[in-house]
């Protein structure tokens, strides 16, 4: 990479840290959104757009993300944010366990698959006396951090998760892994043929994208500061990636920046309208899948060839 | 100080370094000018409010409208406080009966809007209290039993909060009314129970803490096939339970829609019991006509009615007054919830002038502490609640009569409020 390109990232990354200390609350949690969304987004594109894998019951990695951390935080009393990584390990876990049967469906039944799961995992909470059932938990350890660290954590917890997972993709998608999941989402039987072990790959890609997403939902639940079943276990979490990614282009790193960015600039300016906010997106998700398969990202290189992240592979 | 500054460097022909300190003192004064403008004016005290105007909840908040509009008007001048001016402004927010949403619109208020005073409808759960009380601001809610609001947030009713506080009835006080008004004809003492999973619901039912200890105590015999997720449209397995046990009281925490439903069932598998009170549902006259006449005596708790002999110490009117006034203006039969989402902003007014010094959160949280304000509901008092930071609130029992097709809701249990009247004796379905 360019000296320069190395620089002007550093400048970006140290304005982002130092967001507490310029920004008000408003802003910091606005930022929470933002980086948290983005990464469920990112991690519902490396499925869809790297591994072929369609995910409509990704949110339940969101749930279990948020009541991991808030189970361990409350129950014990211990510290949200040294809950984070336990959080993480017990979604790759769930995905681990979950993966067996899961991978034993294909295509639209996957898809589908994974929206029982979760809706069968959001059932299971709401009757479980010890997760609070219907009425969810509290982050009771809140209680005692002052406002300006509380609202700071969580930012740089958001800031490191949208970092970080960007991170971790970019250098899946640069190394082995990466070729290997291009052959298998372009095809699998040609894949398999040329030594690439499909389930392998697909069950790795399956644990990071739950792995970001479970960090995602506890972070943006540190946020809320109470969950509840049918909250975090909700679809909207989901639809909201699935925007993000189209919009921006699927299959691409950089899709989901600009998806995201797209994204909360709708919300912040048409929100207010109510329904009608709901049914515009709806139709400029439908128009981008007609008009420009390819998302945003696509319209932008369409004259340029552009590739920030230098992860594309050209034949020669 | 200042001035003798000012004064001498008004002296002409000076240096450079002189000029520099003569535009500094200037700019000083400019900038204290200023501030002292901005002091002399009023002040504005935000008040924010959030409560469900869409979604299942919606019922709660259907006078929100015109209750904001009442206060709007009686704030139109302004409040003095502390021999100060200040201008009162209310934000309201729609949480659109959803806690994710309801945090969001209180964070929002308090990191964007900056309120000075929160209120809040908790009836979905105490979302907006809690990002209060770790925001520092202060927050009065209702709509909910006070150990729907506490024990969630993970409160003790003997520590209470630093800036969140609360008033509404408590379990214990409903589960008399009810137990009370079934005690006045004879049944065989069994009661089928059904709550609904959500915050209230296990509040509500609760086999320690809830209403069902106070059953037990009064020798009833209780049965229940679990709770039932909010927006359920199957009770045949509690109906053939309750059938089978042969129970005469049914019970409950239901939403007017899953309501109606039990009701249709029970008719459908010829279930009769001699009473039904459920709470909530049938608290709105929308739910109870869609009922029908099969709506006439059933019976459910009351938070308020035009007969409540209380009046607004906002607007002066009377509970009457004010439910005249509302049906006058919007056409719509009153609702319970009028009275105390009037009640709430009474609070918060209250609160505000009691403080001394509404910009300060400390003072305005301190002020509700100690608070006793007579409301339409009647009189609240903050300082000897049935736990910290809560204040109770008048509830007694009533039954719905249809006569000539007209829902009518008769007071027949007082023993929690006597000042409130008894209207009619209860009578079995």
């Amino acid at each position: 990479m360019k000296s320069s390109k190395i620089l002007a990232m550093l400048v970006l990354l140290g304005v982002l840290v130092a967001l507490p200390w310029i920004g008000g609350y408003a802003t910091q949690r606005l930022m929470v959104e933002v980086f948290t969304l983005y990464a469920i987004a990112l991690a519902w594109n490396l499925l869809a757009g790297y591994g072929g894998i369609v995910a409509v019951g990704q949110h339940v990695f969101i749930g279990i993300g948020a009541y991991s951390l808030f189970f361990l935080s409350t129950s014990f009393g211990l510290n949200p944010w040294l809950m984070l990584p336990a959080a993480v390990v017990i979604t790759a876990l769930f995905a681990l366990l979950f993966a067996l049967p899961m991978f034993r469906l294909r295509g639209a039944y996957f898809a589908v698959g994974t929206w029982v799961l979760a809706e069968i995992t959001r059932i299971a909470v709401l009757n479980s006396d010890w997760l609070g059932a219907g009425a969810g938990m509290p982050l009771s350890t809140m209680m005692g951090i002052t406002r300006w660290l509380r609202n700071a954590g969580i930012y740089w917890a958001a800031l490191a998760v949208g970092v970080g997972s960007l991170g971790v993709v970019w250098w899946l998608l640069r190394g082995r892994l990466g070729l290997a999941l291009l052959s298998v989402r372009d095809n699998e039987a040609a894949a398999a043929a040329s030594g690439v072990n499909v389930l392998r790959t697909k069950v790795i890609l399956w644990l990071v994208a739950a792995a970001i997403t479970g960090l995602a939902g506890a972070v943006a639940y540190m946020n809320t500061l109470q969950v509840t079943p049918s909250a975090s276990f909700s679809l909207n979490w989901t639809a909201a990636a699935i925007f993000i990614a189209v919009l921006g282009g699927i299959g691409t790193l950089e899709g989901p920046l600009i998806g995201v960015l797209v994204y909360f600039l709708l919300r912040e300016m048409f929100s207010s309208y109510g329904s009608w906010y709901f049914i515009v997106l709806g139709c400029i998700a439908i128009l981008t899948m007609l008009l420009a398969p390819g998302g945003a990202w696509s319209l932008l290189t369409r004259r340029r060839p552009l590739d920030p992240f230098g992860i594309r592979r050209m034949l020669s | 100080m200042k001035h003798e500054k000012n004064t001498r460097s008004c002296v002409p022909s000076q240096g450079r370094r002189d000029f520099l300190k003569t535009t500094a003192a200037l700019g000083t004064v400019a900038a204290f000018s200023g501030s002292l403008k901005a002091f002399a004016s009023s002040d504005v005290i935000r008040i924010g409010y959030v409560s469900p105007k869409s979604g299942p909840f919606a019922p709660f908040a259907k006078a929100d409208d015109f209750i904001i509009e009442q206060v709007r008007q009686s704030l139109a001048g302004g409040l003095t406080i502390g021999g100060k001016h200040y201008d009162v402004e209310i934000l309201v927010r729609d949480d659109q009966s959803s806690t994710d949403r309801a945090s969001n619109q209180a964070a929002d208020l308090i990191n964007s809007e900056e309120v000075d005073l929160m209120l809040a409808q908790v009836s979905i759960g105490p979302s907006v209290p809690q990002q209060c009380e770790l925001n520092g601001v202060p927050c009065i809610s209702t709509m909910g039993p006070w150990e729907a609001w506490m024990f969630p947030m993970g409160g003790k009713p003997d520590v209470g909060f630093q800036y969140a506080y609360h008033f509404f009835w408590g379990v214990f006080d409903i589960a008399r009314v009810y137990e009370g008004m079934w005690s006045e004809i004879p049944t065989n003492k069994k009661v089928g129970m059904l709550w609904s999973n959500d915050v209230p619901g296990l509040a509500m039912g609760d086999a320690e803490h809830g209403m069902p200890a106070v059953f037990k105590a009064a020798g009833y015999e209780l049965i229940e096939v679990g709770k039932f997720p909010v927006g359920a449209d199957d009770f045949t397995a509690h109906i053939q339970a309750f059938k089978k046990e042969g129970v005469d009281i049914v019970t409950g925490l239901f939403n007017p829609p899953e309501w109606a439903t039990f009701v249709a069932q029970s008719h459908q598998m010829d279930f009769k019991p001699k009473i039904m009170t459920p709470a909530k549902a049938l608290l709105f006259p929308s739910g109870v006509e869609t009922l029908g006449q099969s709506a006439d005596r059933m019976s459910t708790e009351i938070w308020w009615t035009p007969a409540y002999p209380f009046s607004s110490s906002l607007t002066g009117q009377t509970a009457e007054q004010l439910s005249n006034t509302y049906m006058n203006q919007t056409g719509q039969a009153w609702t319970q919830p009028l009275g105390v989402a009037h009640a709430l902003f009474e609070a918060g007014i209250q609160a505000l002038k009691n403080s001394g010094d509404p910009k300060n959160p400390d003072a305005v949280a301190e002020a509700i502490g100690s608070m006793q304000v007579d409301s339409v509901i009647g009189r609240l008092d903050f300082a000897n609640g049935p736990a910290k930071n809560v204040s109770g609130m008048r509830v007694v029992g009533g039954q719905w009569r249809i006569e000539a097709g007209k829902p009518e809701i008769m007071i027949t249990d007082n023993q929690m409020a006597p000042e409130i009247p008894v209207q009619r004796t209860f009578e079995s379905l």
